[in-house]
C-alpha cells in the first residue's frame, strides 16, 4: 500500500508538472499550499497528541501516522513551482537579501525536505514507541511551525512585498492544523461508517476540535484585520481593500467566513451534531472550500490565476491522498505496515 | 469501599488543616506582603496628594510603569481562569492540583490590576468618566478607543472569573461546613448554598460547571486580545503589529504558570500537600510553560524578521532601539528570561526539579513584566519625530506603587489560604475513585 500511495505521487507531480507548463500562471500555488497543509496538519495533530499524552487519539494515531508518504509531495512540487514562476512576484525584478529567486528556492525547498524528513523520525518513534518520540515530535513541531510560516510569508505574502503583517505565518501554521482537524474528523466519520462504534469517540472529539478551532481561527482573521483597518495606514489597509471591496472578492470573502467559521461553529455546537455523518462531512468540506478560496483570494488580486488549471491541480495533487484515504477506510481492523 | 472513605476522610483533613490556626511563618509572610501593601498605599496616598508629577511618566513617554503593572497583573490574571477552564474542557487530570489556585489567583490579579488605571489617571476619583452614563452635557464615552473596551472586557472578565470560581467550590464550601463550628459554620452554610451532594444537585453542577469553562476560554482569548490592542491600534512603532493579540494571549498562560509554580511551591510544603500535588503534576505545568515561552519567542522573532524584511525604516530603526539602544539590558534581560532560560525544562530532569522550576518561574515573572516595560517605554521613547525624543525613568513612587501591589496580591493569596479550601478537594476525590 505504502508503495503504491508513491507511485500515485509520482503521478500526481508528472500531471502537476504538464498542467504546469500548460498554463504558465500561478494555479499550482493554491493546491499545493493545500496539499502540503493538510499531512503536515496531520502528522503535527499526530505529535501534539503524544507530547500531551493525548488518549482521545489513541485510536486513530496509527491512522493518521499513515498520511507521512504523502509529505513527500510538497518538497517536489515546490520546486516545480518555483522554478517556474518566481517571475510572478515583483522583487524577482528587484531582489533584496532574503527575497532572492536562488535563496527562495533553496531554503523553501530545504524546509519542506526537513519537515518530510523530522516527520519520518517521529512517526518511525512514536510507532516503535520509542522513548525518543517526544524529542522527535518537538522537533517536527518546531519544522512544521518554522515551514508553515515561510509558506505565508514567503510563498503568498511576498507577492505584495513590501506589505507586511506579522500574524500572517501564524495563521498558516493554524489553517494547516485546522485542515488537520477537519481531515481527522472526515478519516473517524468514513472509519465510523465502514468499521463500526469504536471510531465514534474520535469523531466527537474531532467534532468539539472543529468547534475550537473554527473559533480560534475567526479570533486571528479579527486579530489581524481589526489591527489593520483601525490603523488605516493607506498601504496596509490597501491590502484588505483590493480583496474585500470589489465584487467577486467581496463575496468570496463573506463565503470565507461563512465556510470556516460561521457554519462549522454553529454546526457543531450541538452534542449529537459532532456525531452526525451529514453534519460532520458538511463542516469538513466548507472548511476545506474555505481554505481553498481563501487562498484564492490571497493570490489572485496580484497574480495570474486560471480558474481551470487551478481546479485540475486540485484533482492532480489529490490523487496520492484520495488513494490514501480509501485505502485506510478499506483496509481490515488492526492492520499495520511498517514506515 | 470503607478503604476509599478512609482515603477521603484523609483528604479532607489534610486539605483543610491548611485552614488550621496559622503558624509563625504565616505570621510572618502575612506582615511581610501587609507591609509592602501599606507601601504602594501610602506612596499612591503621595502623589494623590502631591499630583501625578511625582511619577516619572511625562511627554514623550506618557505611559509607564503604571501601564506596565497593568499589563502585567492582568496577564496573570487572565492565565489563571484560562488554565483552569482550558485544561477541564481537555481532561487533563493534572488540572485538580492548581486549579483552586490559579482561580483565586485571577482574582487577586484583576483586583490588584483594576488599580492600575485608576492610579495611572491621577485624579482617580473621575474614574467614572469610563462608564457610558446619562449626564446633563451628554459627555459620551469615546466607544472607538480600546482603553473603554478594557472597562468593558476586563470588567466582565472579572465577573465571569469570580463566578467560575465561586462555582467550583461550592461542593467543597460544604465539606469546610461540617468541620467548623459556630459563626464560621453559619458562614459557610450560608455560602454553600444549601449544599448536600444529590445526584440531582451533581448533575446541575456539572452542567453549569461546563457551561461557564466553555464561556470563559474564549473570554479570556479576548479579554487580552483586547489589551493587546491598547498597543495594536495605534501607529506607534513597535506597537502597530497584527501578531500582538495572540502574542499577548500567550504571554499571558506563560507569566500565569510562572506565578502559579511561584505560589504552590512553597504552598505545597508549607501546608504537607505533597501527596495531592506531585512532581508529576509540576512537570505538567512545567511543559506548558515551555510551550507558551516558545510561543511567546516566536512573536519576538516574527516581529524583528518582519521589521527588517519590510525594510520599513521606522520599524527597523525602532528594533534597533529596542535591542542596542537606553533600554537594550532590560531587553536582552528579557530574552534570557523568557527565551533561553525556560528552554533548559527540556531537561526532564530541571523540570521535575521543584526548587529549579521555583526560580525560573521568578526569573520569568521578571522576564515577562520587563517585556511590557520594553514594548510600552521603547516605543514612546522614540516615535517618529526625533524632536520629540526621550528617555523615562521610574521614581520611586512608582516603584513604592509596584512593590504595593505585589503586597497586595500576596495579601490576599494568604488570607485566601487561611479561609478557604486550597485544593478542590471534590475534584480530586473524584479522579481518586
Amino acid at each position: 500500500m505504502q508503495r503504491n500511495v508513491y507511485i500515485f505521487g509520482l503521478a500526481a507531480l508528472i500531471i502537476a508538472l504538464g498542467l504546469d507548463l500548460l498554463a504558465g500562471d500561478a494555479s499550482l500555488l493554491p493546491a499545493l499550499l493545500f496539499w502540503t497543509a493538510i499531512p503536515q496538519g496531520i502528522i503535527a495533530l499526530a505529535a501534539a497528541a503524544d507530547l500531551s499524552q493525548g488518549r482521545w487519539i489513541v485510536s486513530i494515531k496509527e491512522k493518521l501516522h499513515r498520511f507521512l508518504p504523502l509529505l513527500i509531495l510538497p518538497p517536489v512540487a515546490f520546486l516545480i513551482y518555483a522554478l517556474h514562476h518566481t517571475h510572478l512576484y515583483d522583487w524577482h525584478e528587484h531582489p533584496t537579501a532574503w527575497l532572492e529567486p536562488t535563496f527562495f528556492t533553496i531554503r523553501n525547498f530545504g524546509f519542506q525536505l526537513l519537515t518530510f524528513v523530522l516527520a519520518f523520525l517521529y512517526v518511525r518513534a512514536s510507532r516503535g514507541e520509542s522513548p525518543r518520540t517526544g524529542f522527535w515530535a518537538v522537533f517536527y513541531c518546531l519544522c512544521f511551525v518554522t515551514t508553515q510560516t515561510m509558506q505565508g510569508i514567503d510563498w503568498v505574502m511576498s507577492f505584495e512585498y513590501p506589505w507586511i503583517s506579522t500574524l500572517y505565518g501564524a495563521f498558516f501554521f493554524i489553517e494547516a492544523l485546522y485542515l488537520g482537524v477537519a481531515t481527522m474528523a472526515l478519516l473517524s466519520l468514513l472509519l465510523l461508517l465502514r468499521q463500526g462504534r469504536q471510531y465514534e469517540k474520535v469523531l466527537r472529539d474531532s467534532g468539539a476540535l472543529i468547534l475550537g478551532f473554527a473559533l480560534f481561527w475567526a479570533g486571528q482573521l479579527y486579530a489581524q484585520y481589526l489591527t489593520i483597518w483601525y490603523g488605516n495606514i493607506p498601504d496596509e489597509v490597501a491590502y484588505v481593500a483590493k480583496r474585500v471591496e470589489h465584487s467577486p472578492w467581496t463575496e468570496l470573502s463573506v463565503f470565507v467566513v461563512l465556510a470556516m467559521f460561521v457554519i462549522p461553529f454553529v454546526g457543531m455546537i450541538p452534542r449529537r451534531a459532532k456525531v452526525s455523518p451529514a453534519l460532520v462531512l458538511a463542516a469538513v468540506v466548507l472548511i476545506y472550500a474555505g481554505y481553498i478560496v481563501e487562498k484564492v483570494i490571497y493570490i489572485a488580486p496580484v497574480a495570474p490565476l486560471s480558474p481551470l488549471f487551478t481546479g485540475l491541480q486540485f484533482i492532480a495533487l489529490g490523487l496520492p491522498a484520495a488513494y490514501l484515504l480509501r485505502q485506510l477506510i478499506q483496509e481490515p481492523k488492526e492492520a499495520k505496515t511498517a514506515v | 469501599m470503607s478503604s476509599l472513605k478512609g482515603t477521603f476522610d484523609q483528604l479532607e483533613r489534610d486539605v483543610l488543616a491548611a485552614m488550621a490556626k496559622p503558624k509563625k511563618s504565616f505570621w510572618l509572610a502575612l506582615a511581610v506582603s501587609s507591609l509592602m501593601f501599606a507601601v504602594g498605599m501610602g506612596c499612591w496616598g503621595w502623589q494623590i496628594y502631591k499630583g501625578l508629577g511625582v511619577a516619572g511618566i511625562t511627554n514623550p513617554v506618557g505611559w509607564g510603569v503604571y501601564i506596565t503593572d497593568f499589563v502585567f497583573w492582568v496577564g496573570i490574571a487572565h492565565s489563571g481562569t484560562l488554565i483552569s477552564a482550558v485544561l477541564f474542557l481537555f481532561r487533563a487530570k493534572f488540572r485538580n492540583s492548581f486549579n483552586r489556585t490559579a482561580e483565586a489567583m485571577t482574582i487577586f490579579a484583576v483586583m490588584t490590576a483594576g488599580l492600575f488605571p485608576l492610579i495611572h489617571l491621577g485624579r482617580c476619583w473621575l474614574f467614572y468618566w469610563l462608564f457610558p452614563y446619562p449626564n446633563q452635557r451628554l459627555l459620551w464615552v469615546n466607544f472607538r478607543s480600546p482603553l473603554v473596551w478594557d472597562v468593558f472586557a476586563v470588567s466582565t472578565y472579572f465577573t465571569v472569573s469570580l463566578i467560575f470560581w465561586y462555582v467550583g467550590m461550592v461542593p467543597d464550601l460544604a465539606i469546610v461546613r461540617r468541620y467548623t463550628t459556630g459563626v464560621k459554620q453559619w458562614i459557610f452554610r450560608i455560602f454553600s448554598l444549601g449544599w448536600r451532594g444529590t445526584r440531582y444537585q451533581w448533575e446541575h453542577y456539572g452542567k453549569l460547571y461546563m457551561f461557564l469553562a466553555a464561556l470563559a476560554t474564549p473570554l479570556v482569548i479576548s479579554v487580552h486580545s483586547v489589551v493587546s490592542w491598547d498597543f495594536a491600534m495605534s501607529v506607534v512603532p513597535g506597537w502597530h503589529t497584527t501578531i500582538f493579540a495572540p502574542y499577548f494571549v500567550a504571554g499571558a498562560i506563560f507569566s500565569g504558570t510562572a506565578m502559579v509554580i511561584t505560589l504552590v511551591v512553597p504552598m505545597r510544603r508549607i501546608f504537607n500537600l505533597e501527596t495531592y500535588i506531585t512532581v508529576s503534576h509540576f512537570e505538567s505545568l512545567a511543559k506548558i510553560l515551555l510551550f507558551t515561552s516558545m510561543i511567546v519567542t516566536y512573536s519576538y522573532i516574527v516581529e524583528y524578521v518582519l521589521a527588517f524584511y519590510s525594510g520599513h525604516e521606522f520599524e527597523i530603526a525602532h528594533f534597533l532601539y529596542r535591542s542596542f539602544g537606553d533600554y537594550k539590558y532590560l531587553y536582552w534581560l528579557m530574552l534570557l528570561c523568557n527565551s533561553l532560560l525556560p528552554l533548559t525544562i527540556f531537561v526532564k530532569k530541571l523540570r521535575r526539579n521543584l526548587t529549579y522550576l521555583f526560580i525560573l518561574s521568578l526569573f520569568v515573572n521578571v522576564g515577562m513584566w520587563l517585556e511590557r516595560f520594553v514594548i510600552i517605554v521603547s516605543s514612546l521613547a522614540k516615535d517618529y519625530d526625533p524632536y520629540a525624543w526621550g528617555t523615562y525613568t521610574p521614581t520611586l513612587i512608582e516603584a513604592g506603587i509596584t512593590l504595593g501591589s505585589f503586597g497586595m496580591f500576596f495579601t490576599f493569596f494568604l488570607l485566601f489560604t487561611k479561609y478557604l479550601p486550597v485544593l478542590s478537594i471534590t475534584e480530586i476525590k473524584e479522579i481518586s475513585e
